[in-house]
């Protein structure tokens, strides 16, 4: 199947005004996404993967923000037209013709478009690069940031709609759930009757297996319970028939029963519904449970990717050495009855303000010895593709 | 071995305002904690098992009901009695963030049931915090940030870390697992074994997840709706659930399940897959079926289930 | 970041929820100023106490000296002389000596009580809190000047009774925001903690439900009622019943210095009266600028 989204090289930084230091949210990250999977997207909570996702949405709002990256992504046939009058829109024309060859003159601008995809993050060089020096930014991001939002309005929610892990952090406690999917419904489809808008919320009620739809429009989120919040947020994502759904740790911090429901929800509505869908996880046995494809993060930077299969089911296949550690210390009932203690990782994860030399992960990696600590002590490695479609960033795999 | 927590006929009733509706939080809850051993408590969230975990603690008054730490009945005891006794038992909360002062720094809190019970001054207890931030792989510089600061998990290792501090003999965790990225869970789940086998403290692990428990702990209590409804003690018996709610924990399927106090009958019946296969028989719908030993050191409370 | 005048930036900054940074990492510069003023107005009260009680004057305010009455401000003369040759300049120092004591009898009574009565309030809210603001009620409904010149012309005009008044007429408003602090806090999950920790009643409840939680509140208080204490002396005093002369008060300098203000010596009450007004107003922005700084939910 054709991809439905590529992601390259993502770079999100923020700046502390107060201790005037750059915070690394992610460094590089990519992955790439088929239409009607499940990509699943693993890590320790801090790495970096709730900014990556909110930056697929244009929701990174904090200075300085998305500063690297192409994102290609194949929306809707209705709003491709719109995306991309809005893309071309801000890239300044008069700027061409004093740049170097990057750009050249007008026709030779650089391609925005790739297998029937579009970047969504067209142009972002020319607002918001490093100088030589690292860590030293040009021009300010407000004017990216603005031309984000236009490119991204068509996009939010329509395109991609993203579900986040507490829902009553997501919903208004203070507004009936009926007005606010109303609100939304609204939004995605002007001049809808009443009526209509009642049925509509009552089919996808229906859809996310909520009962009775009729008593919850009228409901206060604070009332329902846990597993029924999450559902309405369900409901009010897929609301406006999105290609793609980024889920954001759904589950983390569900009881066992609701956890199962919600899962079982979110596979049959890609199984149905044709949906695409991006998984968010700390807990590597639920993600490879679900997930079709795994890309594996650490420290902001994607350390493995491939399909479920290569990364996860294999147990001799090559993985990098955080991979190979997550999947070590799940515990196992036989060594906890024999009195040995589970596997730990040892170490802590690097903190985003200080600047890593070489490789993150090589503090608490095993095979950082001897000759080859040096190596990754010193050099950051790239991703390197281990086996077709696998790739994984150490040096261990590279020829 | 000895019994170093014991409680017999707890009950707990919270009533609507209007007293109309009754939760039956606790209803004659029997719960014995043995020495030196990691007991599980499982059930759903809402089934009464941090009530419960409160009540132990006598955080809470039960409406009745005995409680015994070790020989001495504590549950009549006046505060200014019970104080002293508290070192010997603490608690990790649930929701750890609720638990600490937010405008507190990381160090005053640390320090606080250490000055109580130990008489560290100075570096020694510096040394000591430290040595406690680092048993639970907190990082030494946020020693001295506020703890409203602090992220979920921070807050819940350092809760870890101030239940630990003193060397209780008896830790009831509730959840301790529950934030906790995979990666740390290995190493929170290391240090509970830890304070078992070095210092000899009893868990009382309450959780959601059978799996997890089922590994850890020597006897498992499943609670809901308020009530035991089975116990298996590792030590005696084989682990094979009986009651269709354990059933329904081991092996998780989909369907509709709802988490509530039903009155009159079985707890159960509302979620009971027997219930509906037998045709809704009349027993569940009004007796409530008492604990009843199936085998040696194992106990259903279930019509249907004969010893 | 760049701020926008009128309009709303199309990227709006989110805000993060209760972010608790130390103080002086929260204040703007507007709470800065207020603070810094009030701060430094504190700071002369403080010396200019001292400086009176243990009689380090360069000059006595006392001291008549003919040859130099009506002296305008000048280098030796700071504030000029008066209309009987006194230092000015030392006559308001000493004139702090009217107020200072007072002024915290008045808030000591108010605050210690207010936090007594709020405790209890707080913790009993249906018995014992009932009778409190039973009582505080009617304490409240005292109107404060009339029952100052009542307890004048009973009793002597002695300036400490008044401000003991003053500050029990000032305990209600202390208590009730102690006894709705209080009840907010003791059902908090972490007092149960510290409960459970085995933390005595009276450790938790001055640890952590009065210097962490209410400190803010009882200085605020505190301030305030400082700068009532000081707006009342002068106002008693420029009416005559408070501090006689020769004892240098800042209301009395005002008073006496009044009839001569049209013969063109405005020094004898124009400072003290600029002295006045920018001790009470520094002491309000003090309290001001603190409220805004402690209850500040919102930071950067």
């Amino acid at each position: 199947m054709a991809n439905l989204a590529e992601l390259k090289g993502l770079k999100v930084y923020f700046y502390d005004q107060r201790d005037k230091r750059f915070i690394r949210a992610v460094e590089d990250m990519e992955f790439e996404v088929e239409e009607g999977s499940i990509m699943g997207l693993v890590g320790e909570s801090g790495c970096g993967k709730t900014i990556t996702a909110r930056s697929l949405m244009g929701l990174i709002d904090s200075y300085p923000g998305l500063i690297g990256g192409k994102f290609y992504f194949r929306p809707r046939p209705e709003d491709t037209l719109e995306l991309v009058r809005n893309i071309r829109r801000g890239v300044s024309r008069e700027k061409t013709h004093s740049r170097d060859v990057q750009y050249g003159s007008g026709s030779q601008k650089k391609p925005y478009k790739k297998d029937g995809m579009f970047d969504l993050f067209y142009g972002i060089e020319e607002f918001v690069t490093f100088k030589k020096k690292p860590f030293t930014i040009i021009k300010d991001t407000e004017k990216w940031l603005r031309r984000m939002d236009r490119i991204m309005e068509n996009i939010r929610g329509k395109n991609i709609s993203i579900v986040f892990q507490n829902p009553g952090l997501s919903l208004n406690p203070y507004i009936p759930v009926g007005l606010q999917f109303e609100k939304t419904l609204r939004r995605f489809n002007p001049g809808l009757k009443r009526e209509e808008i009642r049925s509509r919320m009552l089919e996808l009620f229906n859809s996310v297996k909520l009962y009775p739809g009729q008593k919850i429009i009228g409901m206060y989120p604070p009332s329902l319970s846990v597993g029924m919040a999450q559902r309405v947020v369900i409901a009010i994502a897929i609301s406006s028939s999105p290609k793609l759904l980024i889920a954001d740790e759904p589950t983390t911090g569900l009881d066992t029963s609701n956890r199962i429901r919600i899962i079982d929800l979110l596979l049959s509505l890609v199984n149905e519904k044709a949906l695409t869908m991006i998984f968010i996880s700390h807990n590597i046995g639920l993600v490879g449970s679900v997930a079709d494809s795994i890309t594996v993060m650490y420290a902001g930077y994607a350390v493995e990717r491939g399909s479920n299969s290569v990364v996860i089911m294999s147990k001799k296949g090559p993985n990098h050495p955080y991979t190979e550690a997550l999947l070590e210390v799940m515990p196992e009932e036989s060594e906890i009855m024999a009195g040995r203690r589970l596997k730990v990782i040892e170490g802590n994860v690097p903190g985003n303000k200080i600047e890593i030399k070489g490789c993150p992960f090589m503090p608490r990696c095993r095979y950082a010895r001897g000759k080859l600590a040096k190596l990754c002590e010193n050099e950051k490695p790239e991703l390197y593709e281990v086996e077709p479609e696998h790739f994984i960033r150490c040096f261990l795999f590279r020829e | 071995m000895g019994v170093i927590l014991r409680a017999y006929r707890i009950k707990k009733h919270f009533y609507s305002g209007d007293r109309t509706t009754v939760i039956k939080a606790c209803d004659e809850v029997n719960i014995s904690i043995p020495e030196a051993s990691i007991v599980g408590l499982v059930g759903e969230s809402g089934c009464g098992k941090t009530t419960l975990a409160r009540i132990l603690l006598r955080l809470l008054e039960p409406d009745s009901g005995i409680i015994w730490f070790r020989d001495t009945n504590i549950t009549s005891l006046a505060e200014k009695q019970l104080r002293p006794i508290r070192k010997y038992f603490q608690m990790i909360y649930q929701d750890s963030r609720s638990a600490f002062h937010p405008r507190m720094r990381v160090f005053d809190a640390l320090k606080e049931p250490l000055r109580l019970y130990t008489d560290l001054h100075g570096r020694d207890l510096r040394d000591k915090i430290e040595s406690l931030l680092e048993m639970v792989n907190l990082n030494k510089g946020l020693l001295f940030h506020f703890i409203g600061n602090l992220s979920g998990g921070e807050i819940k290792r350092l809760d870890i870390a101030r239940a630990l501090s003193i060397n209780p003999e008896i830790i009831v965790a509730d959840e301790p697992l529950s934030i906790l990225d995979i990666s740390i869970q290995s190493r929170i789940i290391n240090l509970l074994l830890d304070a078992r086998e070095k210092n000899g403290a009893s868990i009382l692990f309450i959780s959601h997840d059978l799996g997890i428990v089922k590994m850890l702990s020597q006897k498992i209590y499943i609670m809901y709706g308020g009530r035991i409804v089975e116990i298996i003690n590792k030590m005696k018996a084989s682990f094979r659930p009986m009651h269709p709610y354990t059933m329904f924990l081991w092996e998780p399927r989909n369907g509709e399940f709802s988490v509530g106090f039903p009155p009159g009958g079985c707890v159960y019946k509302n979620n009971c897959l027997l219930y509906r296969d037998r045709g809704f028989p009349l027993l569940c719908a009004e007796v409530q079926p008492r604990l009843k030993k199936v085998s040696d050191g194992h106990w259903v409370a279930c019509h249907f289930v004969k010893p | 970041m760049k701020r926008y005048f009128f309009e709303e930036p199309l990227v709006r900054p989110r805000l993060d929820e209760q972010f608790h940074v130390p103080i002086y990492r929260r204040a703007s510069i507007r709470d800065v100023i207020s603070i810094g003023f009030g701060l430094f107005v504190v700071s002369y009260l403080l010396t200019f106490f001292t400086i009176s009680v243990t009689n380090l004057f360069i000059r006595d305010p006392m001291q008549v000296d003919m040859q130099n009455i009506f002296r305008p401000p000048s280098f030796e003369y700071i504030f000029g002389t008066d209309y009987l040759g006194r230092d000015i300049f030392s006559r308001i120092v000493k004139g702090t000596e009217a107020f200072f004591l007072p002024g915290l009898l008045s808030i000591s009574v108010s605050t210690s009580m207010g936090l007594l009565f709020g405790i209890i309030a707080g913790f009993y809210p249906r018995s014992f809190g009932r009778i409190i603001f039973y009582i505080l009620n009617i304490i409240d409904s005292v109107p404060r000047i009339i029952f100052i010149f009542i307890i004048i012309v009973i009793f002597k005009p002695s300036l400490y009774l008044i401000m003991t008044f003053v500050g029990v007429t000032s305990i209600p408003k202390v208590t009730s925001y102690i006894k709705s602090k209080v009840e907010t806090l003791k059902r908090q999950r972490y007092i149960e903690a510290c409960r459970g920790l085995g933390l005595s009643r009276a450790a938790i409840i001055f640890k952590h439900i009065v210097w962490l939680s209410c400190k803010s509140v009882l200085l605020i208080q505190a301030t305030l009622g400082m700068g009532e204490a000081i707006l009342i002396e002068t106002s008693l005093s420029y009416l005559g019943i408070g501090v006689q002369e020769p004892t240098p008060s800042w209301g009395n300098m005002v008073a006496m210095g009044k009839d001569f203000f049209f013969q063109g010596k405005f020094w004898l009450s124009t400072i003290p009266a600029v002295v006045i007004m920018v001790t009470i107003m520094g002491l309000y922005l003090l309290s001001d600028g603190l409220n805004s700084v402690y209850n500040e939910k919102v930071s950067r």
